[in-house]
C-alpha cells in the first residue's frame, strides 16, 4: 500500500543533495526495519520517491515523499521509527495513505511556498514593498537563465507567480510560484526579476537564504489522501 | 587563543563543490559539549573527505576515543582547492565537523599517514587551521599534533611538522596517550605543559618524538645517522603492538557519509598483519604477525553494524582476507542471514587461486562486482624473487574458474620497475594477459572479452626487503611504459600505467630523510596541493622546491644504498629485524621463495620473539 509522507529537512541539513537525500532514507528505512515493498532487479530498493527534489542550500518543512509498504503499519508507529532514525533537523511531520489508483505525487506538483531571506532589504523596506506590486502587476516577465548546458534561455515567469509579497516585519519575502512539469519557477527568477525592477544588481546567491514552506499538491491527490 | 578566529558563515558553501564534505550532521556522528569532556582531540586525515571517510583506522580509533566520557574525537578532512579558496578569501579558518571549532583550539591533533603524496595537505591543514607548521615554533597554546599511520615508519621527510609519532596499533596507545594530557591538563588547570608531555609519552613503547632525536649528515648530505639527545627518547623506538585483536575495540556504529564516498559501506577488519611475504610490501612487514579476530566476534560485528548503519553491503577487510582462517564458516553465515536481505558481501582482496575465484563467485551471486586479481610479475622468475608464490598455473585455473563463473571482465595489477626486472618480463606481463585472453576464447562465451591491465612503477618502501634499492630512473619508466604500450595487439586487453613523476616523488619521500621537510614547506608555499590527484600534482612545483632547497632528487628516489650504510628509519623499529630484510634481499637476488610462517616453518623475521606476540589464528574455533 502506498503512503504519502509529509517531511521537513533543516537548515543544517540543506547542503544533503537530492540523491544523498535518497541514500540517508533508504538506510533510515532499513534501520527502522520497516516493512517496505522492494523494487525489482538485481539490486532492491525500497519502493519510494520524492515529489519535488530540493535544491542544494534550500531548507523546508513541508516535503512529500511517497513510500509503498508490503504490509499494513499503524501511521503513528511508522513516523516514530523513521524518525528515531532521520538525521536530528529531519522529521517526518505525517503520514497518508494514498489510494492505489492515484498518480504518482511527482506528477501532482502545482505550487511552491518559499520564504527568502535577501540581504539589505531591511534599509529598501518601502523599494522592495513597490518592486513587489510593480512586478504582479506585469503582464509578462521575461527574463534570461543560464541552462544546465550553460545555455542562455529566455522565459516568462509571471504566469508562474501566483503570489508575492514582502512580509515587512520579518524582512521576508513570500512568494508562491509554479513547480510543475508543465512551468519550473525558481525563486532566484523572481528575485531576479525584483532587482531589475529597483535597478539593483542581483542579490547573490551567497547572500540570500532560501525556505520552502510547503509544496501545493493538485488537490484531487489531496481528497485520496484523505481516503 | 587570544586571536578571535573567524569561522565561516555556511551560506558561503553554496559556491564550493560538494558542500557536504565540510558540513557534518552525518547519521551517527559523535559530537560531544565541548564542556563536558577534558580531553578534545581532532583527527585530520589529509585528503579530501570521498577518501577519508572510507578509511577504517580512522572510524575505529574515534570510536575508542569517544567510548572514553571524558574524551571527544571530531574530524577534520583536507579542504579541496575550491574550499581552500573561499575559507582564503573569507579569512575564516578551518574547523572540525562535529562542532565546527578551529583546529587550534584544540590541544591534540592527531594526523593519520596513508601515503606520501598527502604530505602537502597536511601543511594545507595546519596552516588553515591556525596552528604553526613548525613544532619547533608551536607554544604551548598551541596542539600538540600527533601522526600515526603506516607512513609513520619513516616520518623523517615530515618530521618538521611532527609533535609525537606513534608507531603500529593506535587503539590502545592513543587512550594511554590522552590519558598522560588528561593528568597534566588537571595539574596545570589548562593546557598541559607541551615538554612535560611529550617526556612523559616518550616513555611509551610505540611512541617517537621527533624532536628528541638528532639527525646528522656527512658534508655532501648523506645521511650518517640519528641520535637522541633527550634521556626519555627511546632508541630504537619499538613498536606498539596488539597482541590479541579479538579483545579490542571496534566500532559498533558508523558514520554515514553524505556524497559519493569511495567505500560507502559496513565493514569488519577480519585481521590484521599478513605473513606472505612479498617483499615488496611494506604492510606485509609492519603489521605482523597476523592476528585474526574469532568467527563469533566478526559476526556478531557484522550484524550490529549492519543493524546500526543500514548499509546493503559489507565489506570484509584485512591484508589478504581469503587467508583468515575462518573464510568459509565466515561467508556462509553472512550469506545466509543477509544474502535473501539483498545485503551484498565485497571482497577487497582476493588471492591469485582457484579457491578464491569460487568464493568471490558465491558472493556475486547476490551482488555483482568486478574482479581484480594481482600477479604483481608477468614471468616466474620475478614472481619469484618477489616471493609473490603464485603459479602460472594457479593463475590459469584462477581466470578459468571466474569465466566459468560468469565474469566476461577481469583486472590484472601488475608492477613496473621491480629488481632484476629485464624486458623480457615486461613481455610476460603482455603474454600473460594474451594467454587469459585464449582461455576466454576457448570457452566460446559471449559476452564481450575485457582485460585491464594495470601496471604500477615499483616504489621501494621503508622496511621492506627492497629498502636499499633505488626507484629506477624517470627516463627508464617512460622507456617501460612505451614498450609495454607497443606490445598490445589485442583489442580485449586495455593497458594503463601510472604517472611518472608522481612516482618518482613517491619513491624521493619514500626513503627520504630529515632534510626533505623543507622541500614539503617550499612546494607547499609555491602552490602543491592534492599531489595524489592527477588533476591537482603540478610535478614543477615540487621540482622547483626541490632546487630551491638544493636537494638532489635522483639520488634520493634513484640510488641504492649499501646493506651496510645506516638508513633514515633505522631508529624505528617495525618489529622485523634487518638481518631478516637482508636475509630476504639475499634470496630475492637468487629467487628463492620464502613459506609464509603461518602455513611453513619460521623464517625468523623476529617479530615474536622480540615483541612476544605470535601469529593468532582461529583454526581451532568450532562453528
Amino acid at each position: 500500500m502506498r503512503i504519502l509522507l509529509e517531511f521537513t529537512k533543516g537548515p543544517s541539513l540543506r547542503w544533503i543533495s537530492h540523491l544523498d537525500l535518497i541514500k540517508v532514507f533508504e538506510k533510515a528505512i532499513r534501520r527502522a526495519s520497516l516493512p517496505v515493498a522492494l523494487s525489482q532487479g538485481f539490486n532492491p530498493r525500497p519502493k519510494m520517491s520524492i515529489a519535488l527534489p530540493l535544491p542544494v542550500g534550500v531548507s523546508s518543512e513541508g516535503e512529500y515523499m511517497e513510500l509503498e509498504l508490503a504490509e499494513q503499519m499503524d501511521h503513528q508507529e511508522l513516523c516514530d521509527r523513521l524518525n528515531r532514525q532521520l538525521p536530528t533537523d529531519m522529521k517526518i511531520q505525517k503520514a497518508f495513505d494514498l489510494s492505489d489508483n492515484s498518480p504518482s505525487v511527482m506528477s501532482q506538483v502545482e505550487t511552491s511556498d518559499y520564504l527568502v531571506h535577501v540581504p539589505f532589504a531591511d534599509e529598501w523596506n518601502e523599494e522592495v514593498a513597490n518592486a513587489i506590486q510593480n512586478l504582479l502587476l506585469k503582464a509578462e516577465i521575461q527574463i534570461q537563465y543560464l541552462s544546465k548546458e550553460g545555455r542562455v534561455k529566455t522565459l516568462d515567469i509571471r504566469p508562474g507567480i501566483r503570489s508575492c509579497a514582502w512580509l515587512k516585519d520579518q524582512a521576508l519575502i513570500f512568494m508562491k510560484i509554479e513547480t510543475s512539469s508543465r512551468l519550473f519557477i525558481r525563486p532566484q527568477f523572481v528575485l531576479q526579476a525584483i532587482t531589475e525592477i529597483l535597478h539593483k544588481p542581483q542579490w547573490s546567491i551567497e547572500e540570500i537564504d532560501i525556505h520552502r514552506v510547503k509544496i501545493n499538491l493538485n488537490p484531487k491527490i489531496q481528497v485520496s489522501m484523505q481516503a | 587563543m587570544t586571536k578571535s578566529l573567524k569561522i565561516l558563515d555556511e551560506k558561503k558553501l553554496v559556491s564550493v563543490n560538494k558542500p557536504t564534505r565540510y558540513t557534518g550532521h552525518e547519521v551517527n556522528q559523535i559530537v560531544k559539549d565541548p564542556n563536558t569532556v577534558e580531553v578534545r582531540m581532532a583527527f585530520a586525515f589529509p585528503d579530501v573527505y570521498d577518501i577519508g571517510m572510507s578509511h577504517v583506522g580512522s572510524k575505529i580509533l574515534y570510536h575508542v576515543v569517544n567510548q572514553l566520557d571524558w574524551a571527544a574525537m571530531e574530524r577534520v578532512y583536507a579542504p579541496w582547492p575550491d574550499y581552500e579558496a573561499l575559507l582564503r578569501r573569507e579569512g575564516a579558518v578551518l574547523t572540525t565537523l562535529e562542532n565546527r571549532t578551529p583546529l587550534s583550539e584544540f590541544p591534540i591533533v592527531g594526523i593519520t599517514l596513508q601515503y606520501e603524496l598527502t604530505y602537502s595537505n597536511i601543511l594545507t591543514i595546519l596552516d588553515l587551521g591556525n596552528i604553526p607548521l613548525l613544532a619547533s615554533e608551536r607554544t604551548n597554546d598551541d596542539p600538540i599534533v600527533f601522526a600515526g599511520g603506516p607512513g609513520a615508519f619513516n616520518p623523517e621527510p615530515i618530521a618538521d611538522f611532527l609533535d609525537l609519532v606513534v608507531l603500529g596499533d593506535g587503539e590502545e596507545i592513543l587512550p594511554k596517550l590522552l590519558t598522560i594530557y588528561r593528568t597534566l591538563a588537571k595539574e596545570s588547570n589548562g593546557r598541559a605543559d607541551r615538554k612535560a608531555f611529550l617526556e612523559s609519552a616518550a616513555e611509551l613503547e610505540g611512541v617517537y618524538v621527533p624532536s628528541f632525536y638528532e639527525a646528522s649528515f656527512s658534508e655532501d648530505g648523506t645521511f650518517v645517522g640519528i641520535q637522541p639527545h633527550n634521556t626519555k627518547a627511546a632508541m630504537p623506538v619499538r613498536r606498539a603492538i596488539i597482541k590479541d585483536l579479538d579483545q579490542t575495540a571496534y566500532p559498533d556504529t558508523l558514520i554515514l557519509p553524505y556524497g559519493d564516498v569511495i567505500h560507502d559501506r559496513a565493514m569488519i577488519e577480519l585481521f590484521r598483519g599478513c605473513t606472505a611475504g612479498c617483499r615488496f610490501c611494506q604492510a606485509g612487514c609492519i603489521y605482523r604477525p597476523v592476528r585474526e579476530r574469532s568467527l563469533s566476534t566478526l559476526i556478531k560485528q557484522a550484524e550490529v553494524l549492519l543493524q546500526s548503519t543500514g548499509y546493503d553491503e559489507i565489506s570484509l577487510i584485512s591484508l589478504s582476507s581469503m587467508d583468515y582462517s575462518q573464510i568459509e564458516s565466515l561467508i556462509e553465515h553472512l550469506l545466509q542471514k543477509y544474502g535473501c536481505q539483498g545485503i551484498g558481501i565485497a571482497l577487497p582482496s582476493l588471492r591469485v587461486d582457484s579457491f578464491s575465484v569460487e568464493i568471490a563467485e558465491k558472493v556475486q551471486q547476490v551482488r555483482k562486482s568486478g574482479l581484480t586479481l594481482a600477479p604483481e610479475a608477468g614471468s616466474q622468475r620475478l614472481r619469484d624473487i618477489i616471493n609473490k608464490r603464485v603459479t602460472e598455473q594457479q593463475i590459469m585455473e584462477a581466470v578459468s574458474g571466474a569465466f566459468d563463473g560468469g565474469w566476461s571482465g577481469l583486472k590484472l595489477y601488475f608492477m613496473l620497475g621491480l629488481p632484476g626486472e629485464t624486458d623480457e618480463d615486461l613481455v610476460e606481463i603482455i603474454a600473460l594477459a594474451e594467454r587469459i585472453a585464449r582461455v576466454y576464447r576457448q570457452k566460446k562465451r559471449r559476452g564481450k572479452l575485457r582485460i585491464s591491465v594495470s601496471v604500477s612503477t615499483f616504489v621501494p618502501k621503508p622496511h621492506t626487503p627492497f629498502q636499499w634499492l633505488g626507484q629506477i630512473p624517470p627516463e627508464e619508466i617512460h622507456r617501460k611504459q612505451r614498450l609495454l604500450r607497443n606490445l598490445v595487439r589485442d583489442r580485449a586487453i586495455e593497458l594503463s600505467t601510472h604517472d611518472v613523476n608522481t612516482s618518482y616523488l613517491e619513491a624521493i619521500f619514500s626513503r627520504g630523510d630529515r632534510r626533505l621537510s623543507s622541500v614539503v614547506k617550499r612546494a607547499y608555499e609555491l602552490g602543491a596541493r592534492f599531489d595524489g590527484w592527477t588533476e591537482h600534482f603540478r610535478f614543477s612545483l615540487w621540482k622547483q622546491a626541490l632546487e630551491e632547497c638544493q636537494i638532489d632528487d635522483a639520488k634520493y628516489a634513484n640510488e641504492a644504498k649499501s646493506l651496510a650504510s645506516v638508513l633514515p628509519w633505522d631508529h624505528l623499529d617495525s618489529g622485523v629485524r634487518k638481518e631478516w630484510l637482508i636475509d630476504q634481499w639475499n634470496l630475492a637476488e637468487k629467487g628463492i621463495e620464502t613459506e609464509d610462517c603461518r602455513f611453513g616453518p619460521c623464517s625468523l623475521c623476529g617479530v615474536c620473539m622480540d615483541y612476544d606476540v605470535r601469529n593468532l589464528l582461529q583454526k581451532e574455533e568450532q562453528k
